[in-house]
């Protein structure tokens, strides 16, 4: 399975690198959700996430719990209706799941496809504007509160991706939701409720599955 | 009538018609000139590699070059320090941007869909799984391991991998890809590197790697230099803790081409300036001039001549030829020195030579002559090369050469000479023995370097970038190939799968990249297509797309979630072709294992570590067995040793027998004919002890600059024991004196070029030389005083 992982890192949004403008965009307003991104030491939040899938006769909600600290440390879990999730600090990480009732430590190196995910995650916690302009096209919605609309530039992220709709806070500080919305009609979105910023978060939340 | 009253005749047959003489003389230059130029001129190192036992290493090597990653360009971008993954894949977009056409044609690794080729092996599934794996397919369908399996599915359907997950588990829920998905690992084992973002990263994430593929030849120094200054420029734009290295072929072109040019300069500098030290000291009249002529006639006649017998030439041959070649002005100085000090005709004084220098050229032509025995085609033609520019200047030297100089006088330091005896002759043949004993000593330790890679020139920096390459992404150099051949697809197929199988069951431990796992023979495909029409009985088809089903609706997937597995169960595969591979985005790979060959038959690569074992493994008659050849370049090297071995005592011997069978003919006395081969045989002990003493191993161009020390060797000991006979009465001393330093600052100054085969020669000569010289002018003359 670590073949196809990684086989299917190539199916991220990540093919081509981008002219580094923002014609469509208010530069502006990038530039103050990056300003207000670079405040943030850490964020915790929980989060809801609607999958709403062809191939799923009702609409899949999961809850689960996510930690971020600079520079590097990550905790993704759904706590509802399974337990399952990773976490990874100083580019060595733990993967579980209470299905397999396995916990499986890989490192970044490693596991090439969880280096991804985790990038991605923390490319929107962070607002990476650079990263996120070199793979996505970003169109301003709306102002305030800030509404994104990104679409995938790379060929292969085309083939799943049609576009995502990101939504900040009405302080522009973090994220509000996130839409993932696929070629077929189907989409994920994740409501994220309450985000606590630069609280102390223990060490053990990026280091211990319990 | 004897070839001395020849000699004097033919000169004094031209004496009124020189003019008609030098223009025919001109247009058998121009003549032999033309033919070369008609001739197919070859650059590459193949001319100098053995042919094997009928022509089989010939084959390997023609094999290998079609088949290998050589012109293909790798550039490796990492990072000075901590750089991140983020910063080597914008610098490597960066760099891709600015490599264009037709210096670099980038390869896109993306081109590699990894949704099409799951979906290839999916699709294919009932033409790949086995015996073995039906039994795990088995397995995977009973209940329990069906309801396992689709809340695995649901769990990565809500997962941040689910959205790319999800066409593939609705076409296999039931996860046969786990098993198919081990067919893709033989494909790693060409590197244990991963793709991520598009781009290759190395195992430790720390490397990227750029592939290209150029048009421009490996032989094309201008176009090398032109693609590493592209190169270079854009390396420049890259930011400071990013750092970006090339490794190519056309490195080294560039490398030797520049080195080569720069030590022609510094040599053909420093060799004018001690010419025309030795110009001054011994000749100082415009006569001597058409001395100089001599090489220039040899080396046009040796191209004519091996235009005239061989369809291609190696550039390589002519390049070293027109060094070796440079002796054929001892001849002409023998004549000259004989005009100059004689009071008589012109046509007097070469009658007066004319004998031993026909000898010394027929013992330089049985010493070149030995290199015909050599397993190396383009030695065959270095011996055919040498022996027509002798011939040359044996014949310009004594029937046009005393036309040009017939006015030659010697100049009055050449008179003083040799006017004290030898001194000390115990001490001194005390010291020669000594030598000569330390010299066999050191020498016979010498050892031979096979690696033809070790004769071009590799600066070090080059070196670095290639051990930096090797271990970031594996050397390349230590595989091995088999190539599983047959004159149709399904004997090539049928022939890599039984090796693919024999290497799996007997090396379970090393990393085998073969295409066998992705495209088993025809055969196998139908067996195994016909094993899963079996397990897919309608009772069977039916219990399990039930058990899927009701497990499905329990987890609330919809009704359709697995319509496209139902599908593909109702639908049979034609058998996989290469072809396929394309259509699932591996053409790619498919180049890389099939390559087009112009052998006509299919030829399939495996891929393998070059390890004693393997090579043991391989022996003629499992090859034989199994329908596949192994070529390695640890075979390679063993096979070059031994014909460079075997080169070696068929040239010392060969060369060693026909000069003293000449000498003895010359002399007609056992102890002049050995006194003879003196100097010679000093040249070569001496050779030996110093590269010994120097840890030095022979390569292919000491070798080849063997024959020129015998034969020049020899050239001195018969000029001086003819003295002894009296049969010319002449300067000897002094010709031979000038003969060997010019021969010493022509090509002795080779030793300050950086150029390994350059530098080579110069040792050998310079070493050589300079120790059959000192043996004629000090050694000899004690011996042959007392036995006069």
């Amino acid at each position: 399975m670590r073949i196809l992982t990684a086989i299917f890192l190539l199916a991220f949004p990540c093919m081509v690198w981008a002219a580094q403008s923002a014609t469509e965009t208010d530069k502006e307003l990038l530039l103050l959700l990056q300003s207000e991104a670079e405040k943030i030491q850490s964020i915790s939040s929980e989060f809801t996430q609607e999958k709403h899938l062809a191939m799923f006769d009702e609409i899949l909600i999961s809850t689960g719990y996510f930690a971020f600290k600079k520079p590097a440390s990550l905790r993704w879990e759904y706590t509802v209706p399974f337990k399952a999730g990773f976490l990874l600090k100083d580019g060595e990480g733990t993967e579980w799941d209470d299905a397999s009732d396995t916990q499986k430590a890989f490192t970044l190196q490693s596991n090439p496809a969880m280096s991804m995910v985790a990038k991605q995650i923390m490319a929107w916690t962070t607002f990476d504007i650079q990263w996120l302009q070199s793979r996505y096209e970003i169109k301003q919605i709306s102002t305030s509160p800030a509404v994104l609309e990104l679409i995938p530039r790379g060929e292969i992220a085309k083939e799943f991706l049609a576009h995502l709709i990101v939504r900040f806070g009405p302080d522009n500080a973090s994220l509000s939701s996130l839409e993932l919305h696929e070629i077929d009609g189907d989409f994920t979105r994740i409501v994220f409720t309450a985000p606590r910023i630069n609280t102390a978060l223990p060490n053990e939340t990026f280091t211990s599955v319990q | 009538m004897s070839h001395n009253s020849i000699t004097q005749q033919v000169y004094n047959y031209l004496k009124d018609k020189r003019g008609r003489a030098y223009l025919l003389t001109l247009a058998f230059l121009l003549l032999c000139l033309g033919a070369f130029f008609t001739a197919t001129i070859r650059a590459d190192i193949k001319t100098m590699l053995p042919e094997g036992e009928d022509g089989a290493l010939s084959r390997d090597f023609a094999m290998l070059s079609e088949s290998s990653l050589a012109n293909n360009v790798f550039i490796t971008v990492h990072g000075k320090g901590n750089a991140s993954r983020q910063e080597l894949i914008d610098s490597a977009n960066q760099l891709s941007s600015q490599l264009s056409a037709p210096h670099f044609n980038m390869i896109d690794p993306t081109s590699v869909n990894p949704l099409k080729v799951m979906n290839f092996l999916l699709d294919n599934a009932p033409n790949l799984l086995n015996e073995n794996d039906m039994a795990r397919v088995a397995e995977r369908t009973q209940p329990d391991a069906v309801k396992t399996q689709l809340d695995a599915d649901f769990r990565q359907l809500t997962s941040p991998k689910g959205m790319v997950m999800k066409s593939l588990i609705r076409r296999d829920p039931l996860g046969f890809r786990a098993l198919l998905a081990p067919r893709l690992k033989t494909l790693n084992a060409l590197s244990e590197a991963t793709i991520e973002n598009g781009h290759v990263f190395s195992k430790d994430g720390t490397a990227i790697l750029l592939t290209a593929k150029s048009d421009i030849p490996l032989t094309d120094a201008d176009g090398a230099g032109q693609l590493l200054a592209i190169f270079n420029k854009a390396a420049d734009t890259l930011p400071p803790n990013i750092e970006a290295e090339i490794i190519s072929g056309h490195i080294h072109t560039v490398a030797n081409a520049s080195t080569i040019k720069s030590d022609l300069l510094t040599i053909s500098l420093v060799a004018l300036v001690a010419l025309g030290l030795l110009f001054v000291l011994f000749f100082r009249s415009s006569q001597a001039l058409g001395v100089f002529l001599v090489p220039a006639v040899a080396m046009c006649s040796a191209m004519g001549g091996l235009a005239l017998f061989s369809e291609t030439i190696s550039a390589i041959v002519i390049g070293f030829g027109a060094v070796l070649i440079g002796i054929s002005i001892d001849f002409a100085m023998h004549v000259y020195f004989a005009i100059a000090r004689h009071n008589g005709s012109p046509g007097d004084a070469t009658r007066a030579v004319s004998r031993p220098i026909l000898f010394c050229g027929l013992t330089s032509c049985a010493a070149f002559g030995a290199l015909f025995l050599s397993g190396i085609p383009g030695i065959r033609q270095l011996a055919l090369f040498s022996i027509c520019g002798l011939t040359a200047s044996v014949l310009f030297s004594l029937v046009i050469l005393p036309h040009l100089c017939r006015y030659a006088k010697v100049v009055h330091s050449q008179k003083s000479n040799n006017k004290s005896g030898p001194r000390r002759p115990r001490l001194t043949l005390g010291i020669w023995a000594v030598v000569m004993i330390v010299c066999i000593w050191f020498g016979s330790a010498v050892s031979i370097d096979p690696d033809l890679r070790n004769i071009g020139y590799v600066p070090e920096s080059v070196q670095k970038t290639e051990q930096r390459f090797a271990d970031i992404w594996g050397n390349m150099r230590n595989r091995a190939v088999i190539f599983a051949q047959g004159e149709n697809l399904e004997t090539a197929l049928a022939n890599n799968e039984r090796v693919n199988d024999a290497l799996t069951a007997n090396f379970p431990d090393i990393a085998i990249a073969s295409l066998a796992p992705l495209i088993p023979s025809f055969k196998t495909q139908s067996d195994n297509s016909e094993r899963w029409k079996a397990f897919w009985s309608p009772e069977t088809h039916t219990s399990i797309i039930d058990a899927i089903n009701t497990n499905a609706q329990s987890l609330g997937f919809s009704s359709k979630a697995f319509l496209p597995f139902e599908n593909a169960l109702n639908s049979a595969p034609a058998p996989i072709t290469p072809g396929a591979l394309d259509s699932a985005s591996l053409g790619l790979i498919k180049d890389m294992f099939l390559p087009d060959t112009t052998s006509g038959e299919t030829t399939m690569l495996t891929f393998l570590p070059d390890s004693a074992e393997v090579r043991a493994f391989f022996s003629p008659d499992k090859e034989e067995e199994l329908g596949v050849h192994l070529i390695s370049n640890a075979r390679f090297k063993a096979a070059l040793e031994t014909a460079m071995n075997s080169d070696i005592k068929h040239f010392i011997v060969v060369s060693g027998l026909a000069v003293i069978f000449l000498a003895f003919v010359f002399f007609r006395d056992i102890r002049r004919a050995c006194l003879a081969l003196l100097p010679a045989a000093t040249g070569i002990v001496v050779i030996f002890g110093v590269l010994g003493a120097t840890h030095t191993d022979l390569n292919l161009f000491h070798i080849t600059a063997l024959p020129l020390v015998i034969g020049l060797g020899a050239d001195y000991g018969i000029f001086l024991v003819s003295r002894e006979t009296q049969i010319f009465e002449l300067s000897t001393m002094a010709a031979v004196k000038v003969s060997g330093l010019t021969t010493l600052a022509g090509f002795g100054v080779l030793i300050l070029a950086r150029h390994p085969s350059l530098h080579s020669l110069g040792i050998t000569v310079l070493v050589g030389i300079g120790a059959a010289l000192i043996c004629a002018l000090y050694i000899m003359p004690h011996l042959l005083r007392r036995t006069s």
